[in-house]
């Protein structure tokens, strides 16, 4: 048997579980990326690489297990780009990893 | 291996998080991130184990007045035998010099600090308010308490802060650049402008 103690323990376990699958969600972005001009720190205005015609870009904020659908449409006139998503281990998706020019395909 | 997203084309990222914590995310192609092109990328816990009453993300970043292009281009001049970095001209959080976080008194909140510059190190410190670190590059840590900390580009660092049970003032915090890393510190350079006022509220 199981003291209420434990009972309850198991109880809140499951939920966590539980939720964490149904609320595994999808995460769908698209991220035009231009050259705009910003002057952040108010004593130079210059040119910035911003997104959706917005300087800075926005942050990215998703829940553990979810799945980030990120399309990044290059806008610049010039030159290639590439997004790294930093300290994500990417096991089985080392092509979404974006050091360009190293793994990305 | 290719070459990156031509200029016109799309790449289409998609991937689940299997990591709890603290990243960012930005370009990685030659200077593009120095030039504006990145951001924080955050991993709620479902199952957070530890209890707060907020959760504000703070972004630190140098700022140069140069492009990366035209910083690239005198870095890897012959005219730079030594190799002298590009000094910055200004220090950013959440990209202005005028961010204010709200706390209410005795309340605790999550800071997740994130250094997304190009080069110095960032000293931390909130005023007269010690701090819990929680989470080292996505990795949780038991709690630890300190006065303040150092947070290199590319790392990021969480903390609990409680807020004083005060309303009489505010507080500033401050992330102040460290400038021994620079070749030298420009007339004028304020490295810990930095900074940004804590207000404490009443409820």
């Amino acid at each position: 048997m199981y003291s209420p103690r434990e009972t309850g323990l198991l109880f809140i376990v499951l939920c966590g579980l539980f939720a964490t699958a149904a609320h595994a969600a999808t995460q769908t972005l698209e991220w035009n990326v231009t050259y705009l001009n910003a002057n952040p720190d108010g004593l130079f205005e210059r040119q910035v690489m911003g997104v959706n015609g917005a300087w800075p870009p926005p942050n990215i904020e998703l829940n553990y297990g979810d799945r980030l659908v990120l399309t990044i449409n290059n806008q610049l006139p010039d030159v290639t780009t590439g997004v790294h998503a930093h300290g994500l281990f990417q096991n089985g998706t080392n092509y979404y990893d974006g050091p360009v020019g190293v793994v990305q395909w | 291996m290719h070459s990156g997203i031509p200029p016109g084309e799309s790449l289409t990222y998609n991937f689940t998080v299997q990591q709890n914590g603290t990243y960012w995310i930005h370009s990685h192609v030659m200077g593009q991130y120095p030039d504006g092109l990145r951001s924080a990328f955050i991993i709620h816990n479902p199952e957070e184990p530890y209890e707060y009453d907020e959760d504000i993300t703070i972004t630190l970043s140098d700022w140069y007045h140069d492009t990366a292009t035209q910083a690239i281009a005198s870095f890897m001049s012959y005219k730079n035998p030594t190799g002298a970095e590009p000094i910055p001209t200004s220090c950013l959080m959440n990209d202005t010099q005028n961010a204010t976080i709200n706390f209410e008194p005795g309340k605790t909140y999550r800071l997740r600090f994130v250094n997304l510059g190009a080069f110095p190190m960032f000293y931390v410190w909130l005023e007269e308010h010690d701090m819990q670190v929680i989470e080292l590059d996505g990795v949780y840590t038991e709690p630890y308490t300190v006065q303040g900390f150092q947070i290199a580009t590319a790392q990021r660092v969480s903390v609990l802060i409680t807020a004083k049970n005060t309303t009489d003032r505010n507080f500033a915090l401050v992330a102040s650049m460290d400038t021994s890393m620079f070749d030298y510190v420009p007339d004028g350079l304020n490295w810990s402008e930095c900074l940004s006022k804590t207000f404490h509220l009443t409820t």
